[in-house]
């Protein structure tokens, strides 16, 4: 049955009471109004138990009525919507939505582990450092697992996320962060003066504490003159306003990060809208009016529902018309939280005691007691709140040693106020403590940036007012000229007195200083006898301000409790920054719309219509996907073709689509000398017509990547480079040639995309390409000897290169044609092909081929390995400088003990080989001191009939006829293999130069 | 609420097309050779090369900025015609000359303004006053690198991208 909301307050709220809007909460139905939080929501029905504890599972209520709340966390919706840690406090009531508590077991009224309480000695700082240590194993498999079971949060859904997230930017003069009275004045004069102006509001609504506080502007309510200058500002074209959006990080060069939530006040977006947007904002300049965080006080239970900060109590009473209790008690050490004493009387909620830490109040809000006949403390503290489920009085100890109990089920508190200033330190700046505030305010602030209002450490609304105006119009203005600041609205007067005031001594119960992580004011103790001083070090050990609220709420009254008991000052002890982002931000606007087959681009080759018309099977490899073997009707499984492949490639040709490689021009009157700078061997000498085989390496002396450069005329060069190292390499270039190298002429060109590219491999290679080459081109071995390269034209006119390089150790040769024409070359050599038995070939053929040959791919430029590594060391010139070459010299880089690239083939002809797989003594034992190296490549050779391997061994190359053990502890699988040279096919490259 | 942002342009379905059969040179000047370089373009073409990211139309030729001292020269493809060629003996010694017709695909979208969607897909400011008629950005959406021009006479804007990343960047675009 739904619940009636027997505590709204008939003549208080802005919730539109015309629309009524159905919600459960752990089930049972309940109703608020839209313009309703959940938090206030439930508060409306009486419901103030809402969660449980991260450690100690306490009973935990609504502190606050922001995003700074540490207790209320929910998980929202239900399967695939279904969303952990929701504050209640900032989520928007809609119809149907679902909540339900968290980390309670077996239910929120009930939780068994709530004995956790009991354990407390055991769950003292640092807990998991001195507990469940032994044994170790123990870890791992019990401790950890019981303790993420007790501790913890929310459940996130575990299916895809079904809705849709959007990315945008936005450019403009003047952002202002905040609508409270500064915010919307900074906006007001900034647009005013011509500004394009963005005007970012974390709520659903405008006003910031304008909505919460009642105040008089103008002669107006604070709600009417916001609806005055929002509708004045609406009208102005330069003013972008953004409600339900977060700044949740500054960056460099005055780019923000907001996340805008655009469909999460609704049950599902609607259609083509997304859940919810990430914006980079980039602004000339920013004007900070986040306004602040009230802060609790810590005292002995001082986490029980019905607890509340004295803001939090206003905001509800006045926004959202709801009395948060029906007797209540007020605890404070300033000026604005007395006066919540007005608000309570106004909302019909009897207030029980005044409690204030100051030995003597302003005349003011004493007369304001009397006259509601409140009975006041001064010099009093709440030491402790008394009830379990929900407050049920308060301990006050007064002055001179009384003590008295009062029955409340509302304790509204306030230690002063925290400005909002985290946005300012997210790129370096220090706050400053501000004595008469006894709280930290902007200190160094960025280039570009000024703050406004309470985020400034002025609490009255005038000041606000006037700041925020002058800020607004200063962002405005370009340096130089006379900044025309809008009229400041008269306003009345307010009392602003803070006195300096953290926590109870003398406190029976448990006192809190963080709510959402469970540390007490006996952990900062704790931390300081252990020595954790350093606010750095109390931090990391109590945990204190690192769960998802950031510590908003606590990460003061621990610095000032750590400086209390060094008996140092506060800004002695510490200070308080912050890193974004400001609130939790969800992963899935992180991603935006990449995801799944969205995450990274996919790359299609040349030949891709085609070989899939071919029936080829595709691989991703890198954002590439490729043909990885082109199966036949009745071939029974991938090995199957693949040696089927192999073996016509050997005896006949195969066409296979090469154009992933990267592809660079390399021109200018010094390309030669550029190229001998970065590779390790000549290629100066290159002559015209010609390619050479390279390698270049890292500045560490580690081999980075290897290709091929081939010379088109004395100032042009083209190389390649792996597929995998494409971008990497040509970033590398371009820091060569704009950074190390200025003084050289070279220009480089990236054009991988340009050709496609094929490489012919096989005896039969010459004369299929023979059918595609254009006269005059002369392709006999004479003439076009291997490693010749040449531009020609092909297929009747069409612009064309052609390379004699083979990678299969045939005969073969990789002829290029600009991309377009890809498909008509792939098509016109199996036609032609035909004749010769051509088939096309795809990645496991060219990988068996290779390991086949013993050439190096992916698996062994590793970074791990140098050019001597893998058998190329006799490559590196010795006549000339490049890049790599000194650090190749290291001691640790030519120990002679460095695992060798060399061939293994099982004893036992019909093992399988693994690639990964460890070696280790023929006899010895599986250990890591064992350990000589590992299999890097392994292929089932069909022209030798058994499985062979590259791997890199200690002394490798002069083990030759030894048996190592391979072992594979993945698998389980040992098995003797023989150290071979790693040419295991025509070692003599006979068949290469046919 | 984000889109009471004022003034929007109405959404249309944009005009996106492919400009095919393009003939696309890259021109990077040799070292010190740029002065040599601007005469040797007006001589044959009646202008200087941009020297800041800026578009020119040279008769049917568009001379985009690429980068430092380097340029994309941008013509319809003539049959029998190898434009990169007859540039490279323009610039002969000048600067080196790159056929990268089919290195990049093109599009463009034929419109004189940009919709506020497009405009805020962008990662530089593409608003009106900002990104003006024969500016010129190297910039990246959506992960991918990009050039984007906008056309001098203020008619369209062109957006080139590697061509296999063309496929993504269509996708995005069309989103916008």
């Amino acid at each position: 049955m739904t619940q009636f909301q027997s505590f709204r307050v008939a003549s208080l709220g802005l919730v539109d009471r015309t629309k009524p809007l159905d919600f459960t909460f752990d089930g049972v139905p309940y109703t608020g109004f839209a313009g309703d939080t959940l938090a206030s929501a439930l508060l409306a029905n009486g419901v103030h138990l809402v969660g449980r504890s991260f450690k100690y599972h306490r009973p935990r209520g609504i502190l606050t009525a922001g995003s700074e709340e540490p207790n209320a966390l929910v998980e929202l919706r239900s399967g695939a919507r279904r969303e952990a840690n929701t504050r209640a406090t900032v989520a928007e009531l809609y119809e149907g939505l679902e909540a339900k508590s968290q980390n309670r077991f077996p239910s929120l009224s009930l939780d068994l582990l709530s004995i956790n309480g009991l354990l407390s000695p055991v769950f003292s700082a640092g807990f998991y450092y001195k507990t469940f240590m032994w044994p170790a194993s123990f870890w791992e498999k019990l401790y950890e697992p019981i303790i993420r079971r007790a501790a913890g949060l929310g459940r996130a859904a575990n299916e895809p996320d079904p809705d849709t997230y959007d990315k945008a930017n936005a450019f403009c003069d003047v952002l202002v962060i905040g609508s409270g009275p500064a915010g919307l004045m900074a906006a007001l004069s900034a647009a005013r003066a011509g500004a394009k102006v963005i005007l970012v509001e974390e709520s659903f609504a405008f006003g910031g504490r304008l909505l919460s506080d009642a105040r008089t502007i103008d002669g107006k309510s604070g709600v009417e003159w916001v609806s005055s200058v929002v509708a004045e500002l609406a009208s102005l074209p330069n003013v972008r306003l953004m409600t339900r959006t977060t700044i949740f990080g500054a960056y460099d060069t005055g780019t923000f990060g907001a996340v805008e939530r655009v469909a999460d006040h609704v049950a599902v977006p609607a259609a083509g809208e997304p859940r919810q947007r990430l914006w980079h904002i980039v602004a000339k300049r920013t004007v900070i009016a986040q306004g602040s965080t009230e802060r609790p006080i810590i005292f002995g239970n001082n986490d029980r529902p019905g607890i509340m900060l004295a803001s939090a109590v206003r905001t509800y009473i006045n926004r959202f018309g709801v009395a948060p209790g029906k007797t209540a008690v007020v605890f404070s050490n300033n000026d604005e939280a007395a006066s919540t004493i007005d608000d309570l009387v106004r909302a019909g909620i009897e207030v029980s005691a005044l409690v204030d830490t100051r030995p003597v109040l302003p005349p003011e809000i004493k007369a304001k007691a009397r006259k509601h006949g409140i009975r006041v403390f001064e010099g009093a503290a709440v030491a402790d709140a008394t009830g379990g489920q929900r407050v049920t009085g308060a301990r006050i100890a007064a002055a001179y040693g009384a003590s008295h109990n009062v029955t409340c089920d509302l304790i509204a508190v306030s230690g002063g106020f925290n400005p909002n200033l985290q946005v300012t330190t997210h790129l370096g700046g220090r706050p400053q403590w501000l004595e008469s505030l006894s709280a930290f305010v902007p200190g160094t602030l960025p280039k570009g940036m000024t703050v406004a209002g309470t985020a400034n450490g002025s609490l009255s609304l005038a000041a606000c007012l006037r700041e925020g105006a002058e800020a607004g119009a200063a962002a405005a203005t370009p340096n130089g000229l006379e900044t025309v600041v809008s009229a400041i609205p008269a306003v009345d007067d307010e009392l602003t007195e803070v006195s300096a005031f953290w926590h109870v001594e003398g406190a029976k119960h448990k006192a809190f200083v963080d709510q959402q992580n469970d540390v007490t004011a006996a952990d900062v103790r704790l931390a300081e006898r252990e020595g954790f001083r350093s606010v750095e070090h109390l931090k990391r050990y109590t945990t204190l301000g690192m769960a998802t609220d950031q510590g908003k709420t606590s990460n003061v009254n621990g610095l000032a409790m750590m400086a209390e008991l060094t008996k140092k000052s506060i800004p002695a002890t510490g200070t308080t920054t912050a890193r974004p982002p400001y609130t939790p931000v969800s992963l899935g606007v992180l991603a935006g719309e990449h995801r799944e087959k969205h995450f990274k681009p996919t790359r299609l080759t040349p030949s891709h219509a085609w070989a899939k018309e071919r029936g080829a099977v595709f691989i991703e490899a890198g954002m590439w996907l490729r043909a990885q073997y082109f199966p036949k009707p009745g071939e029974a499984d991938w090995l199957t073709t693949v040696n089927r492949e192999v073996k016509t490639i050997r005896s006949g040709v195969g066409v296979c689509d090469v154009s992933t490689l990267g592809k660079i021009e390399v021109h200018g009157t010094d390309a030669g000398k550029f190229l001998d700078r970065v590779y390790i061997n000549m290629m100066s000498t290159l002559g015209v017509g010609k390619a050479r085989y390279g390698m270049m390496l890292r500045e560490d002396g580690i081999a980075m990547d290897d290709g091929t450069a081939a010379r088109f005329a004395e100032d042009r060069y083209f190389i390649t480079t792996t597929t995998a190292n494409a971008i990497k390499v040509l970033q590398h270039l371009e820091l060569c040639r704009q950074w190390y190298w200025p003084d050289l002429d070279v220009q480089l060109f990236p054009v991988s995309d340009q050709w496609a590219q094929y490489s012919v491999a096989g005896p039969r290679a010459r004369d299929l390409l023979a059918k595609i080459v254009d006269a005059p081109f002369d392709i006999s071995n004479e003439a076009f000897p291997y490693m010749a390269a040449a531009e020609i034209s092909a297929l009747g006119g069409i612009k064309a290169r052609i390379y004699r390089l083979s990678f299969s150790g045939e005969l073969a040769y990789e002829i290029a044609v600009p991309a377009r024409h890809g498909d008509l070359l792939m098509r016109k050599l199996m036609s032609e092909g035909e004749a010769f038995g051509a088939i096309p070939y795809g990645t496991e053929a060219l990988g068996v081929m290779r390991i086949e040959k013993g050439h190096v791919g992916g698996s062994e430029l590793n970074g791990t390995t140098t050019a001597a590594d893998l058998g190329l060391g006799k490559m590196a010139s010795t006549k000339k400088d490049y890049i790599g070459r000194v650090l190749s010299q290291r001691p640790g880089l030519i120990d002679g003990a460095r695992p060798r690239l060399i061939g293994f083939k099982p004893v036992d002809k019909s093992a399988r080989l693994r690639g990964g797989a460890h070696f280790i003594g023929k006899d010895a034992q599986p250990t890591a001191e064992n350990d000589q190296g590992y299999m890097t490549s392994v292929a089932y050779s069909p022209m030798l009939g058994h499985w062979v391997g590259l791997g890199l061994l200690a002394r490798g190359d002069s083990r030759i006829g030894e048996i190592v053990t391979a072992v594979d502890p993945v698998r389980g699988e040992t098995t003797l293999v023989e150290v071979v040279s790693a040419a295991f096919y025509d070692a003599e490259g006979a068949r290469l130069r046919v | 609420m984000s889109d009471i942002a004022n003034g929007l342009v109405a959404e249309k379905d944009l005009a996106i097309s492919e400009q095919a059969d393009l003939a696309v040179t890259h021109v990077t000047a040799r070292r010190g050779a740029k002065a040599a370089l601007d005469d040797a373009s007006r001589t044959a073409f009646g202008t200087t090369l941009p020297s800041g990211p800026r578009v020119v139309n040279a008769g049917g030729l568009m001379i985009v900025w690429a980068g430092p001292d380097q340029w994309l020269f941008i013509e319809q493809a003539k049959g029998g015609v190898d434009s990169s060629n007859a540039l490279g003996k323009t610039f002969q010694g000048l600067a080196s000359v790159v056929d990268v017709s089919d290195s990049r695909t093109i599009f463009r979208v034929a419109t004189s303004r940009a919709p506020e969607k497009l405009v805020r897909r962008m990662g530089i400011d593409f608003d009106e006053g900002a990104f003006n008629p024969g500016d010129v950005a190297i910039t990246h959406v959506s992960h991918l690198g990009a050039m984007v021009w906008r056309l001098p006479d203020g008619s369209g804007y062109d957006f080139a991208c590697a061509r296999t990343y063309s496929r993504d960047f269509l996708d995005w675009l069309r989103k916008a």
